[in-house]
């Protein structure tokens, strides 16, 4: 047997050509100005008409009657009421504010950045531990490897930043920027086939460990480790007894301290593609590590292509993807 | 892009998406509804860049997003505990042919994934990491374990 009888049923499969047709139909139904930049609507079969001398007369006159009518109902506006500057001004702020609406004009570039601008600060909570915390109120655990054979300490510090009480906490800020089709529990979301690194940076509640406790994390066998155990290897946050902590030190992804490690933009945001519904903008992530030796740059330049959708009337992250 | 930029975008890569999508949803209908999406949002976004290679890449890791979208939906987590393979459209030459491709098509999604990008597209640990989000140590997992499971279904090695 080989794998090469794979690679030979898997050429017999061909899309169907309908799908061509439907692909391209759709495009042109939604978009036909862009698919043909040289695109030009010609306009065949107008029959042009002529109207009467006497038609073309009471035309004139009814439109000089309509102009007339408008002269005098603004005079009496102005005349009768005693705000009636005020009245006319709100005639004509209800008429500015139609007329807006109407025309649909977003600022995409101001749009992006904000919402960019949102969505890196999410990442530097959630996956950074950047956020406010005591460093005199921590507990500690020993994690230790009998495969490996290693120990180290994990210490999280209590975080008092006060929109964050718990794990889910954490996890509605993220899902409310970045993840809105998510459960809506964390610990739901952590089975969630691509969003395995929810497990990596919300580890829980690991209230059944005793502070200062040894904690095995035997990586022969990972499928016996449980959960608390993995949570203070590898959380980026945990519950511990009613109360939110973030890590000092993670082992993955890694190497550096948590907290010393800040995702930056190094560009504006480069506006793509814009519609009435939806755009889409690219901005590049960097991540700075700040040890000892000063400030590091890992020169990462990961490209995000950021889109975003009109949804009930407000724009919103619809998905990142790296470039 | 021009309309004759987008078909010859389409008619080069419509096969590749097809079979991931395939890979990834085990169903025919699935796949094209994927395969549609796929290249109506590379077309909207008017993507399109000289690297052909980077716009494959491109167009599998928006495709592997899709069906993961698609999986996540209410359809897949709530009525499908399993997803079955629909064996209709799918012509075998030989017993193993079928051995081995029903036995790739019943490993997880993430492992099935994984084989489809290194063994059928011959992409590398990294770049296969690289579509799917992951690092190059989490493919060589994956690609250890799915070695691993079909040596228990098919009951002997796989030659690769």
């Amino acid at each position: 047997m080989n794998i090469k009888d794979y690679k030979r049923v898997m050429d017999r499969f061909e899309a169907d050509e309908k799908c061509k047709e439907e692909v391209f139909d759709m495009l042109k139904r939604e978009n036909k100005i862009k698919l043909n930049k040289d695109y030009t609507e010609d306009v065949s079969g107008v029959e042009v008409r002529h109207g009467s001398n006497i038609t073309k007369y009471i035309g004139i006159a009814a439109a000089f009657a309509l102009v007339a009518g408008g002269i005098c109902t603004t005079s009496v506006l102005l005349h009768n009421s005693r705000n009636g500057s005020s009245q006319l001004a709100e005639v004509i702020e209800d008429e500015s504010e139609e007329t807006t609406e109407t025309s649909e004009q977003y600022d995409y570039y101001a749009i992006a950045q904000e919402l960019t601008d949102s969505y890196l600060e999410c990442v530097n909570i959630v996956l950074n531990g950047d956020i406010s915390y005591d460093t005199e109120d921590y507990i500690s655990f020993y994690v230790y490897d009998t495969f490996k054979e290693f120990e180290d300490e994990r210490r999280f510090f209590k975080v008092t930043d006060k929109r964050f009480g718990s794990c889910q906490d954490v996890y509605e800020y993220y899902r409310g920027i970045a993840g809105p089709d998510l459960p809506e529990n964390f610990m739901d979301a952590r089975n969630v086939d691509d969003q395995a690194m929810i497990k990596l940076w919300l580890g829980g509640d690991v209230s059944e460990l005793e502070n200062g406790s040894r904690v095995n994390i035997n990586s022969e066998d990972m499928s016996s480790v449980d959960v608390s155990a993995q949570s203070v290897n590898s959380g980026v946050y945990i519950d511990y007894n009613g109360q939110l902590y973030v890590a000092d030190v993670v082992t993955h992804p890694y190497k550096y301290s948590v907290l010393d490690i800040k995702s930056v933009y190094t560009n504006e945001p480069e506006l793509v593609e814009t519609g009435a519904e939806s755009f889409a903008a690219l901005r590049t992530i960097n991540n700075i590590h700040y040890g000892d030796d000063g400030e590091i740059s890992s020169e990462t330049n990961n490209k995000k292509l950021f889109t975003f959708a009109l949804i009930n009337g407000e724009w919103k992250i619809d998905s990142v993807i790296s470039q | 892009m021009t309309s004759e930029r987008l078909e010859q975008i389409y008619d080069k890569y419509k096969d590749h998406v097809y079979r991931l999508a395939f890979a990834y949803c085990k169903n025919k209908a699935d796949a094209e509804d994927i395969m549609q999406e796929v290249f109506i949002r590379c077309f909207s976004l008017d993507i399109d860049v000289e690297n052909e290679a980077m716009l494959k890449s491109w167009l599998f890791k928006v495709t592997v997003n899709k069906c993961r979208d698609m999986f996540r939906s209410l359809r897949y987590k709530y009525s499908l505990t399993a997803v079955p393979l629909e064996e209709a459209d799918i012509t075998y030459e030989t017993p193993e042919e079928s051995d081995v491709f029903r036995a790739v098509m019943s490993l997880p999604t993430k492992y099935r994934t994984v084989i489809h990008l290194y063994y059928y597209e011959g992409y590398s640990v990294k770049e296969a990491g690289e579509i799917l989000g992951i690092n190059e140590s989490a493919v060589q997992t994956q690609l250890y374990r799915a070695r691993k499971k079909l040596k228990n279904i098919l009951g002997k090695e796989l030659r690769l």
